[in-house]
């Protein structure tokens, strides 16, 4: 075999942002093992360093004129890049605020990192595997690194049992989603492509068979579990409860990130024959996300679990853009996951800050807060408006473009759902605002009142602070300049070949998303 | 010559918006400390509303003067062959909309200085004051839906910041909630009506939206029950913000706030957005007539509910509110019957009148105040009033002036606009007619009841027995409206000690008599008086200068129709002959006592329950929603815990993992979750399989 | 290397009976020893059937990281949690049984029908028999480079992370102004801490749903 014409054909250059991660990885391992403790003062910076070069080497691969790398198994089109930048940004954006968090419990700063590094390499390449080993092999560095984030807090309890549970039912569904694998592999006579596997189905008449059916089930089965959306959610709370924070925040937007983009990719291109059902299902879903999450949302009384029922409600709306699967769909799904990453870690940046002074998280000891802290009440406030779609805020814009393209592309059952719930979301991202703002001196919680004094000088506060001031700046501004945002996301659905052509076979065969939603009415 | 102010049209809603800002930050950071500077804060605010007080004036001579309307866009948005534009436009409806809401904007920020000079919250109210100008004049500037909606948010968040201003006040907490939730119920409606109008037309413009609608229902490719759906859904929006019936509750409530917000938010400017958007979108409503025959019954509806409902009223504040509502109701009704001139017409007038005598009841109780305490249940009582004309003789003539003005009692400005609209509701539908006329005559017997009451007769307020009366009833009343079992007998004795005590505490600083409010509060009032007299006669019927300039969005100007003597004093005659007879009634109850209002009310019992109680709305409200919403999520939340923890417990194969540290994982969850995700699957599967 | 055809016909049976005899004594059977040496008799089963199917290299893997690896390890984690607990046998258990078994039976019936109704798309190439190794290592270099050298990234930081786990922790002395018991723990306090008394609990209870 000609190894030398092999390695010019792997297109090696369409996993550089990948790479710089590896290497940033290795850098922060080994400095870590020769230095020894106080490798922390500099570490994150590498990282972030890393992280903003990976984002960098994104940028200049927008225009890349062939995306296929690694003999297919690749893929580093514009949708692609657009989700790997999201995943790499809500990675970058959670070491500031993991540095403290991390330092106060005492446990290591460069493994903790080395770990969510990888989270985020693994999340990358999900992004843009176009081969089911690729997608599995990254699904599963994505996952177990995730495991291992959620149990770092070893002598905690609630951290082993978040991690024991994640562990078991992520287990059980990528024994799921490796079955619809495998039956895809079968189906299709032995090819692991994705559009192989779909031009090989297609090929043999168009009736699907049965067997398709159960392995889109299945799959989905496996890509739920990823973005937490009813009936697979019930890991949710508990991990979001029992993981340190900023793990949670990466799970809510990176990981979630990750398995849209997966999503997208492997039903849209594996499975055309059987498009109207693998949207029934997701109809399914999203219906059930958004109720579910929002409704039991309102009787938390612990803001990581609020938060990690809101972000399954949000979940669901993400969906109606992916189940109506036209271009502005999918660029609202870019844009809200865009929108989202900056208020979601924005809110998780405020509960870690309150936590850190309080060591509490219940929503009943917010009371007062703004009395001792208008800042962190500030940024807090923000965030939560947002995430509940207050104008003019940017959380605002990306609900309206999602319900807009649910509206225009007839999903008119899901778009009244969304509606629905999100008046209901309000209600609880108000509470906690009112709760904050709204409260007489003498209705103080005791943490409140027991506040210590606000010291930005403290080891690890100042990268905190900054990732607070930039999350509440970009979302409050992400709304109002929204455009390049727009523009950004559009161009990715635009540019991206597979999408274009499974638009023109939406629009070609009529109306599925009516007939899926006419279900879902009766 | 006249581009340069066009073109810095804009600073218009940016002016009072930055000023917000800077101070809001200063409050942020500073905190307390702004309080040293609060005089050369409030003096800045009130310079740069000042400022764009100056260049709506320009703005409206220059439209006066016929230039043509303009409009500034820019793109602000793009997703596809989506287009979202932003700017302002500014035509004639603008020009007098911004005239309106500045000049009463920046009266009641100078009579805020001598209101609230003692509130420790004075620099925060200025801001919000600020932000709240800055909104509504963002919303009346707005050139499509979308800006719209979201002014329209703005102004209700104002709102509620504003009406909770006093959120140590139990009620005021409450109230500012109530206003929030029931805006939202129109809100949502509005929402979806502008997205279904959008997928309709593909447009956010107001008047493209109108014409294609038309084209749309004219061609038969529409039909005309939806198109209708459509402009009642948007309509929602509106009967929340202008707190038309069915979601007018909140509007008394919000009462709470400080006066001046009453009398800038709840009386002039803001619930007048409401009537402002019909009025804007009047395109999309005038080719449908089932949208038109809605607004114009909810209209007349409203005017006579809140008419009848004022009657009854004992707080001066609450009383103010529900005729602003009945009035409301007749701008509504106007528009309804296609009057678009006299709607905007009687708006105008509306909110001079309306404003100066919510500023004149805020003279009234900062009077009282001295007498009685800061207690609003004994400072708003007109029963504990009477006399005051005596101590407060400038406060008293301009109060008589709006009370005129609004009884409809030539020459003063509501009766040329109520005159007006009366005689457009004849023209379209007698019945409508019947209700505005006979509400007329109700309007001018509480009002005089009011002033009477209030400034007439001898004074009540150290009469011990009434307090006691009043507090009783307060209490009965929190009893009441709380319901059994949400608050319990113990807390309402604290509630009536926490009150003894408040009551003591201002024991030291009562005088005997109130006392005419300062010169920075009567001056506004004596300002207002002037156009609650003479702006009416801009709209006479003679010679109606009004609708010649105010005519909806891209529609030729109308011809004024010829001028009919006989009509106009049959009208005319008519109209004032029953606010005559409400004056007179009042007269002789309240100030001959001739006819005992107590013996009547005693007579017809259950109307004057009724009336008193509003209708019972609030009590209907709170059984049918609030406590079927309970009801409902606490059946959800029963079962799912019966359903899951059941299970759970159940199946308990809870012999995988021993030893302390995993305490939690007794519960045997997790194999529940893995075996509800195989179930799920199974089910999913099988659904599938089977479409 | 074909075996006559009886033969094979013989170990199917045979393997297949012995297979689903260990699974369901995996399952059934309440003692946590027996059933992790039944599970090793689960993969040892297997890997005659894939000996039957002609694929060497596959049975070589299963034998080793199945039963070498995993199982051993799993009989490691009960050994050194040894501990005897009786467990009180918990009311109405038979629902969650119940109910554990129609969903398997379903998805057995679900699996069963579509494994006939299908039609499988059969290679027609001959099986690659002891040329396995060879394809796998060219498919390696070739066209699995990448997933291939992704898992290397898995497994060191599975290394790294079963490291972390496994480690004595190394505290640092100057975080004394911590109680020790704080350290390597969430700063959250536990949930149970804040709520008081039997009201408490259940409204615990109703924050858990």
């Amino acid at each position: 075999m000609d190894f030398a014409n092999l390695g010019a054909q792997l297109n090696a250059g369409t996993i550089l942002p990948e790479g710089v991660v590896i290497l940033t990885l290795l850098v922060i391992l080994v400095g870590d093992l020769i230095v020894g403790r106080t490798s922390s003062r500099w570490t994150p910076y590498v990282a972030i360093a890393g992280l903003v070069g990976s984002l960098t080497a994104l940028f200049y691969q927008w225009d890349i004129s062939d995306p296929i790398g690694f003999l297919g198994g690749f893929n580093s089109d514009a949708l692609s890049i657009v989700f790997r930048g999201i995943i790499a940004l809500s990675a970058a954006v959670t070491i500031p605020m993991a540095i403290r968090y991390i330092e106060q419990s005492g446990t290591s700063l460069a493994e903790f990192l080395v770990i969510l590094l990888t989270a985020t390499l693994g999340g990358m390449f999900l992004a843009g595997a176009d081969e089911l080993v690729m997608i599995f092999v990254s699904l599963e560095t994505l996952s177990i690194s995730s495991y291992l984030l959620t149990g770092y807090m070893k002598r905690d309890p609630r951290s082993n049992e978040a991690a024991l549970k994640y562990l078991l039912i992520g287990a059980a569904s990528s024994a799921i989603f490796l079955y619809g694998v495998s039956l895809l592999y079968g189906l299709s006579g032995g090819e692991t492509n994705l559009n192989a596997i779909a031009s090989n189905i297609v090929a043999q008449g168009s009736e699907p068979p049965i067997g398709l059916v159960i392995a889109l089930v299945f799959v989905i089965a496996g890509i739920a579990f990823k973005i937490a959306a009813v009936p697979f959610h019930q890991w949710t709370p508990d991990v979001y409860e029992g993981s340190p924070t900023p793990v949670v925040a990466f799970l809510s937007v990176g990981s979630k990130a990750a398995g849209f983009a997966l999503a997208i990719r492997l039903l849209v291109t594996a499975f055309p024959l059987v498009a109207d059902e693998w949207r029934f299902v997701f109809t399914a879903l999203a219906v059930l996300s958004m109720v579910l999450g929002n409704v039991v949302a309102l009787a938390q009384t612990s803001m990581k679990r609020m938060l990690a029922y809101s972000s399954i409600g949000q979940a669901g709306f993400v969906m109606i853009g992916l189940i109506v699967g036209t271009d502005a769909g999918y660029a609202s799904m870019v844009f809200y996951m865009l929108v989202y990453l900056f208020m979601n870690l924005g809110g998780f940046t405020c509960v870690i800050l309150f936590s850190l002074r309080t060591g509490t998280d219940q929503i009943s000891e917010y009371s007062g807060l703004y009395q001792k802290d208008p800042l962190l009440t500030l940024g807090l406030s923000v965030c939560l408006l947002s995430l509940g779609g207050i104008p003019p805020l940017a959380g605002f814009f990306g609900k309206l473009y999602l319900f807009w393209a649910g509206w225009q592309a007839g999903a008119y059952g899901l778009v009244l759902v969304g509606l629905v719930t999100s008046v209901i979301s309000i209600y609880y991202y108000i509470r906690v605002v009112k709760m904050m703002v709204v409260k007489e001196p003498q209705e103080m919680s005791d943490a409140v009142k027991n506040y210590p004094e606000v010291r930005w000088t403290l080891p690890g506060m100042r990268p905190l602070q900054v990732s607070l001031v930039l999350a509440v700046v970009a979302t409050s501004l992400a709304g109002i300049l929204s455009n390049p945002l727009f523009t950004l996301a559009n161009n990715s659905v635009t540019n991206t070949p597979l999408l274009q052509s499974s638009v023109a076979m939406t629009q070609d065969a009529g109306a599925p998303v009516q007939l899926a939603d006419a279900e879902i009415n009766q | 010559m006249m581009e340069p102010i066009y073109q810095y049209a804009w600073l218009i809603p940016v002016l009072p918006l930055l000023g917000a800002a800077i101070i809001g930050i200063g409050l942020l950071l500073f905190g307390d400390k702004t309080y040293q500077y609060r005089k050369s804060i409030s003096g800045f605010l009130v310079f740069l509303v000042g400022a764009t007080m100056v260049l709506s004036f320009a703005l409206l001579w220059s439209q006066v003067q016929g230039h043509a309307p303009y409009t500034a866009l820019s793109e602000w948005a793009t997703a596809g062959d989506f287009h979202l534009k932003m700017g302002y436009t500014v035509d004639h409806l603008t020009a007098m909309m911004l005239v309106v809401v500045t000049t009463v904007a920046f009266l009641v920020m100078v009579y805020t200085d001598g209101y609230m000079s003692h509130d420790p919250g004075y620099v925060r109210f200025y801001s919000y004051l600020s932000l709240f100008s800055s909104s509504m004049l963002g919303l009346v500037v707005s050139p499509n839906m979308v800006q719209i909606y979201i002014f329209w948010e703005l102004v209700g968040m104002c709102s509620y910041l504003l009406v909770g201003f006093w959120y140590e006040r139990k009620a005021a907490a409450a109230a500012c909630q109530k206003a929030f939730v029931t805006n939202r119920v129109g809100d949502f409606g509005m929402l979806l009506g502008i997205l279904a109008l959008y997928a309709l037309t593909q447009t956010f413009e107001f008047g493209e939206m109108g014409d294609r609608l038309q084209t749309l229902v004219q061609s038969g490719s529409l039909s005309a029950a939806l198109a209708s759906l459509c402009a009642i859904l948007i309509f929602l929006g509106p009967v929340a913000k202008s707190a038309q019936f069915p979601l007018h509750v909140w509007l008394p409530d919000a009462m709470e706030g400080p006066t001046p917000i009453s009398a800038l938010i709840h009386a002039a400017t803001m619930v007048a957005a409401g009537v402002f958007l019909v009025a804007r979108i009047f395109p999309v409503f005038e080719g449908l007539p089932v949208a038109m025959n809605v607004i114009a019954w909810t209209g007349a509806f409203t005017a006579f509910l809140g008419a009848s409902i004022a009657i009854t009223q004992n707080d001066i504040k609450k009383g103010l509110a529900y005729s602003t509502m009945s009035q409301l109701g007749y701008m509504m009704m106007a528009l309804g019957v296609g009057s678009f001139g006299g709607g905007l017409f009687h708006l105008m007038t509306h909110a001079y009148f309306k404003a100066m005598l919510f500023l004149g009841s805020g003279s009234v109780i900062h009077g009282m105040e001295a007498v009685v305490g800061h207690d609003p249940v004994l400072a708003q009582d007109m029963r504990l009033m009477g006399g005051l004309r005596k101590y407060m003789p400038v406060t008293a003539a301009t109060f008589l002036i709006g009370t005129l003005a609004i009884s409809g009692i030539p020459p003063f400005a509501g009766f040329w606009s109520k005159d007006e609209i009366l005689g457009s509701a004849f023209a379209v539908n007698p019945a409508l007619w019947v209700i505005g006329w006979l509400t007329a005559g109700i309007t001018a017997f509480y009002m005089f009841r009011m002033y009477f009451s209030t400034f007439e007769g001898e004074f009540r307020g150290n009469d011990a027995e009434i307090r006691q009366q009043l507090k009783n009833e307060n209490l009965q009343k929190l009893g009441l409206a709380f319901g059994p079992g949400a608050m319990n007998s113990q807390e309402l004795t604290l509630e009536a000690e926490h009150e003894a005590e408040a009551h003591d505490a201002d024991h030291g600083a009562h005088s005997e008599f109130p006392h005419e409010s300062p010169l920075v509060m009567i001056a506004p009032l004596m300002v207002l008086a002037v156009p609650s007299v003479l702006i009416g006669l801009v709209g006479t019927p003679f010679a109606n200068y009004f609708e010649e300039f105010i005519h909806p969005t891209g529609e030729a100007m109308p011809t004024l129709a010829e001028f009919d003597w006989t009509e106009f004093v049959l009208m005319a005659g008519s109209s004032v002959a029953i606010a005559v007879v409400g004056i007179v009634l009042a007269y002789l109850m309240y100030i001959k006592r001739k006819i005992d209002p107590a013996a009547i009310a005693r007579k017809i019992q259950p109307l004057y329950q009724l009336s008193l109680n509003k209708w019972y709305i609030d009590e209907i409200y709170h059984t049918v929603f609030v406590q079927g919403t309970l009801r409902l999520a606490k059946q959800v939340l029963s079962a799912d815990i019966k359903f899951v923890d059941g299970i759970v417990n159940l199946t308990g194969l809870a012999t995988m993992v021993s030893g302390e540290g995993l305490k939690y994982f007794e519960t045997g969850r997790a194999q529940f979750y893995a075996l509800i995700i195989f179930a799920a699957v199974l089910g999913i599967a099988i659904t599938s399989s089977v479409i | 290397m074909n075996l006559a055809e009886g033969v094979q016909l013989v170990s199917l049976l045979l393997l297949s009976a012995m297979m689903l005899g260990a699974a369901l004594g995996v399952v059934l059977l309440s003692n946590i020893v027996y059933s992790a040496f039944l599970l090793g008799g689960v993969f040892v089963s297997i890997s005659g059937l894939y000996i039957l199917l002609n694929a060497g290299f596959v049975a070589a893997a299963q034998v080793l990281i199945y039963v070498g690896a995993v199982n051993v390890l799993i009989l490691f984690g009960i050994m050194l949690v040894n501990k005897q607990r009786d467990f009180t046998p918990i009311p109405n258990a038979w629902i969650g049984k119940l109910a554990t078994g129609v969903v398997c039976l379903g998805l057995f019936a679900l699996l069963g029908a579509m494994v006939l109704g299908t039609p499988w798309a059969l290679s027609t190439e001959a099986a690659a028999g002891d040329a396995a190794i060879m394809l796998i290592g060219e498919h390696f270099f070739s066209d699995f480079l990448l997933p291939f050298e992704l898992a290397s990234i898995l497994l060191l930081m599975a290394l790294v992370g079963a490291i972390i786990l496994a480690r004595r922790e190394f505290l640092p002395d100057e975080d004394l102004d911590q109680p020790a018991d704080q350290v390597l723990t969430l700063p959250e306090r536990p949930r149970e801490l804040v709520s008081a008394g039997s009201t408490g609990n259940t409204a615990d209870e109703s924050g858990d749903r």
